[in-house]
C-alpha cells in the first residue's frame, strides 16, 4: 500500500470516515439506526399529562 | 559504414540516409522505397514488406517525449504478426543516450512501455510463474511472431531476430515480464500498462490520432487506480476503527437503570392504563431501553406504551406484543416438540432531549397472564449500529471486489493458459 | 610500459605519459597511431599500425570522464568499442590515482565493472550457451548472448587486451549483480573472460560526461 494507492481509495476513505464520524456521533446521543421499535411522536395537550394520545401505533 | 560517417546509401535505390542513430543503427528502412537492410555485413539480404510503406504509424518517427525524467525519440516502429493466431500488433523502438533503448507496444489501443533488465528477475517458481520481489507473475502467452512491417532505424536486426526467438510473457498487471529466448540469446524485458491518453500527453499527439482502446488490456489493472489488497487494508483498518469507537462509546455510556418494577392485574384498578414512575434523563440526547419480561405460556400480551416527556408534552407512542407458545406435534408414529416466540420483548428509544419522563402502559392481557414487570435502562449504547456500519464499509470493496475479479476472468480469455480455465 | 613513462607518437611525434600502472596499448588520440603496442612502445624500427576511426555511438561517457568506484575516484582514459551484431560493448577504460586500472562496461545505459584481468576459461566451450549454466571457478553464471563481434575500435590508454581483430565470438553470463564476458575464436587462442560485476550508473557518480541532452 502507497500513497498512490491512499490517493486512488481517496473517495472511498472520505465516503468512510463521514460514516465512523456518523456512527461517532449517533454513539453519543444513543441514536439506534434502523430501530425496530417503531415510534409515533405526538404532542400532548397536557404537558403532564397521562393520555394526551390522539392515535397509537399498531405494529 | 565506418569511423564517424554517418550516412548510408540504400542498396535499393542508392538514396542518401543519414542515420539518426550513428554508429547505433544495425537495421533501417529507406525513407525513399522503404526497403529494409541491414548496416553489418553479415545479412545483406532486402526485405520488402507486404504493408505499403505509406502505412502511417500512430507515432511518427523523431516523435519526442519525457517518460520517467527522460526524453525518448522514436526511432523505429514495427508491425509483428504472431504465426499461431494472426494477430497483429505495433511496437516502437524508443531511445534515450543515457538509459538505452526500450519500446512502446501497441494492441488494441491499449499500451505498454518495455524494457530491458540486466539479469533473470525469476526469483522463485511456481506452476506457470514466478515471484520477482515479492510479486506473482503469471504465464499469460507463449508465442512467436513475425516482422510484417518496418520503418525507421532499429539498433538490432528486428526482422532475424524476431523471426529467430521465442516469446513468453508473465503478468501481474500493470506490470509483467517478457522473455525473447533463442539458442543464441535471452533477453528479459520489464513491461508497465501506460495508459492512451499518457501516450497522447508524453508524445503530444492528439489522442484521437492514437487507435481506440477495446475491452481489457492484457496488462490493464482490473482495479482503478488502487489495488484491491490497498483495499481490503484500508476496510480491516476501518472496522477495527469502528470497534475502537464503539467501545469507547460503551465505556463512557451510563447504561443506568433508572426503574423497575412488577405490575399486576391489582395495580389497574379501574384504570386501563398504569404509569411508571417519572424518571429524568440530562446530559445530552441519550437512548433509552425498555425490557418487558410477561411470564405468558401458551399465552399472549399486547401493551401500547406512550412515553410521555412532562416537560414538553412529548409523547412517543409504541407497542409491543409477547407471546409464547410450545406443545408437541404427533407426526409418523413420532412426537416433535416446537415452541414459538418468547417471554420478553425490548424497546429502545433513540435521541430522547433533556427531561423528565414516565410512561403510560395500556395493557391486553390474554387468558392466563396477569402481571408484567418492567425495566428500564438510560444511555444504552446500541450495538446494532456497529453491524450497519461495518456493511455500510463492506458496500463498496465487496461490489468493487466482485467486479474486479470478473474483469480478471475476462482478461485470461484470450490466453491459453488461463487460471480459470 | 608502467606509469609516468613518458612516450613519443610514432606518427605525430606527441608526447604522452602513460597513467597506468601496466599499459597494454596507447593509441594517439591525435592521429590513431598505436604508439604502445603489447606493452612494448613503438618506434621506427617497427611498422606504424594506425587503429581504426571510432565511430560515434551517442554514448554520454567520454576520455576524460570522472566517477567514483568503491569511494575510489577515476577516470576515464581509454575506450574498446566493440561492434556486436545486435548489441555493442564500449569497454572503457579507467584509471585510479595510484595507476591501477579497470574496465568499466556500458551498452545502451547498461553498466558493469570488470576489476580483474582476463582469465582462461578451461570448461567446455560448448557451455558457452544462452540460458545454459557456465561453470566458473568462484560460481555459475547463466549464457546470456552469444554474439560474433564485427568491428572493434580502440582509443587512448588501455589495459592489457590481446584481441585487436574482429571476428571473436562473445558469449555473456551472469548471475544476480556478478556478470562474465568471455571471447573466444574457433580454433584460435582459447577462451578468455573476465569477471566483474553490474553497476547502476547512478553508483558510478559520472562527471564530464557529455551533455545530457546532445543529441547531434
Amino acid at each position: 500500500m502507497n500513497l498512490n494507492d491512499l490517493k486512488g481509495l481517496k473517495y472511498y476513505l472520505i465516503y468512510a470516515l463521514a460514516l465512523l464520524a456518523f456512527f461517532t456521533y449517533s454513539g453519543m446521543v444513543g441514536w439506534k439506526w434502523f430501530n425496530p421499535t417503531k415510534t409515533e411522536r405526538e404532542r400532548s395537550e397536557r404537558a403532564n399529562g397521562t393520555h394526551g394520545r390522539s392515535y397509537i401505533y399498531h405494529k | 559504414m565506418s569511423g564517424t560517417n554517418n550516412i548510408i546509401s540504400c542498396p535499393a535505390c542508392n538514396t542518401s540516409l543519414t542515420l539518426r542513430g550513428k554508429a547505433l543503427t544495425r537495421a533501417l528502412t529507406c525513407k525513399n522505397c522503404g526497403v529494409y537492410f541491414r548496416t553489418g555485413s553479415w545479412n545483406k539480404e532486402q526485405e520488402k514488406f507486404q504493408i505499403p510503406y505509406t502505412f502511417e504509424p500512430a507515432l511518427p518517427i523523431g516523435a519526442k517525449g519525457e517518460i520517467g525524467g527522460f526524453i525518448y525519440e522514436v526511432m523505429g516502429v514495427v508491425i509483428k504478426k504472431e504465426r499461431k493466431y494472426k494477430y497483429s500488433w505495433r511496437e516502437y523502438l524508443i531511445f534515450n543516450r543515457h538509459r538505452g533503448y526500450a519500446f512502446l507496444s501497441e494492441y488494441d489501443g491499449h499500451w505498454n512501455m518495455v524494457w530491458p533488465v540486466d539479469s533473470d528477475p525469476r526469483a522463485s517458481l511456481f506452476p506457470g510463474g514466478f515471484y520477482e520481489d515479492g510479486q506473482r507473475f503469471q504465464l499469460y502467452q507463449k508465442y512467436s511472431a513475425d516482422v510484417a512491417y518496418a520503418r525507421g532505424e532499429f539498433f538490432f536486426d528486428v526482422v532475424d531476430m524476431t523471426a529467430s526467438t521465442r516469446n513468453e510473457e508473465y503478468i501481474n498487471p500493470p506490470h509483467f515480464f517478457a522473455l525473447e529466448s533463442s539458442d543464441d540469446s535471452m533477453l528479459w524485458c520489464k513491461g508497465e500498462y501506460i495508459q492512451r491518453n499518457a501516450i497522447a500527453d508524453i508524445f503530444s499527439v492528439p489522442l484521437e490520432k492514437l487507435p481506440r482502446s477495446v475491452g481489457l488490456g492484457y496488462t490493464q489493472p482490473a482495479s482503478g487506480s488502487f489495488s484491491i489488497s490497498s483495499l481490503v487494508i484500508s476496510l480491516i483498518v476501518l472496522i477495527l476503527a469502528t470497534f475502537v469507537i464503539q467501545y469507547i462509546i460503551s465505556a463512557r455510556s451510563a447504561d443506568e437503570n433508572i426503574f423497575h418494577r412488577d405490575f399486576t392485574s391489582a395495580d389497574f384498578k379501574d384504570q386501563k392504563f398504569v404509569a411508571t414512575t417519572p424518571f429524568h434523563l440530562n446530559g445530552g440526547p441519550q437512548s433509552i431501553q425498555i425490557n418487558i419480561h410477561v411470564p405468558v405460556d401458551n399465552d399472549w400480551f399486547f401493551s401500547e406504551f406512550a412515553l410521555v416527556n412532562e416537560t414538553t408534552g412529548e409523547e412517543y407512542n409504541f407497542t409491543k406484543e409477547v407471546e409464547y407458545y410450545h406443545g408437541y406435534d404427533y407426526e409418523d408414529g413420532g412426537s416433535y416438540y416446537w415452541s414459538e416466540g418468547g417471554t420478553t420483548a425490548e424497546a429502545y428509544i433513540s435521541r430522547l432531549p433533556d427531561g423528565t419522563y414516565h410512561v403510560n402502559i395500556y395493557p391486553a392481557f390474554g387468558t392466563t397472564v396477569t402481571g408484567f414487570d418492567i425495566a428500564i435502562w438510560r444511555d444504552v449504547p446500541s450495538r446494532l449500529n456497529v453491524l450497519w456500519t461495518i456493511i455500510g464499509l463492506a458496500i463498496f470493496p465487496v461490489i468493487y471486489i466482485i467486479w474486479a475479479k470478473s474483469r480478471e476472468k475476462g482478461r485470461w480469455a484470450d490466453s491459453d493458459y488461463s487460471p480459470y480455465e | 610500459m608502467s606509469l609516468h613513462t613518458r612516450i613519443t607518437c610514432p606518427g605525430c611525434q606527441a608526447q604522452h605519459t602513460l597513467r597506468l600502472r601496466l599499459t597494454g596499448r596507447f593509441i594517439c588520440p591525435y592521429c590513431r597511431a598505436q604508439a604502445v603496442v603489447d606493452g612494448i612502445a613503438q618506434d621506427a624500427s617497427r611498422p606504424l599500425i594506425t587503429a581504426a576511426p571510432m565511430p560515434d555511438d551517442l554514448s554520454f561517457v567520454q576520455i576524460g570522464t570522472t566517477g567514483v568506484l568503491d569511494g575510489a575516484p577515476f577516470e576515464v582514459i581509454g575506450r574498446i568499442r566493440l561492434q556486436l551484431r545486435n548489441d555493442y560493448k564500449n569497454f572503457w577504460c579507467a584509471v585510479r590515482k595510484e595507476g591501477s586500472g579497470f574496465w568499466m562496461v556500458e551498452s545502451f545505459g547498461s553498466f558493469a565493472v570488470y576489476n580483474g584481468a582476463w582469465q582462461p576459461y578451461t570448461d567446455l566451450a560448448s557451455k558457452l550457451r544462452s540460458n545454459q549454466t557456465i561453470p566458473l571457478p568462484d560460481g555459475p553464471v547463466t549464457g546470456q548472448y552469444v554474439e560474433r563481434c564485427e568491428g572493434l575500435a580502440l582509443l587512448g590508454e588501455l589495459l592489457p587486451w590481446s584481441i585487436v581483430e574482429p571476428g571473436w565470438f562473445v558469449v555473456q553470463g551472469s548471475k544476480g549483480a556478478r556478470t562474465a564476458f568471455f571471447m573466444t575464436k574457433p580454433n584460435v587462442g582459447g577462451i578468455h573472460y573476465l569477471l566483474g560485476k553490474k553497476v547502476p550508473v547512478e553508483n558510478l557518480k559520472l562527471a564530464n560526461t557529455l551533455p545530457w541532452n546532445e543529441w547531434n
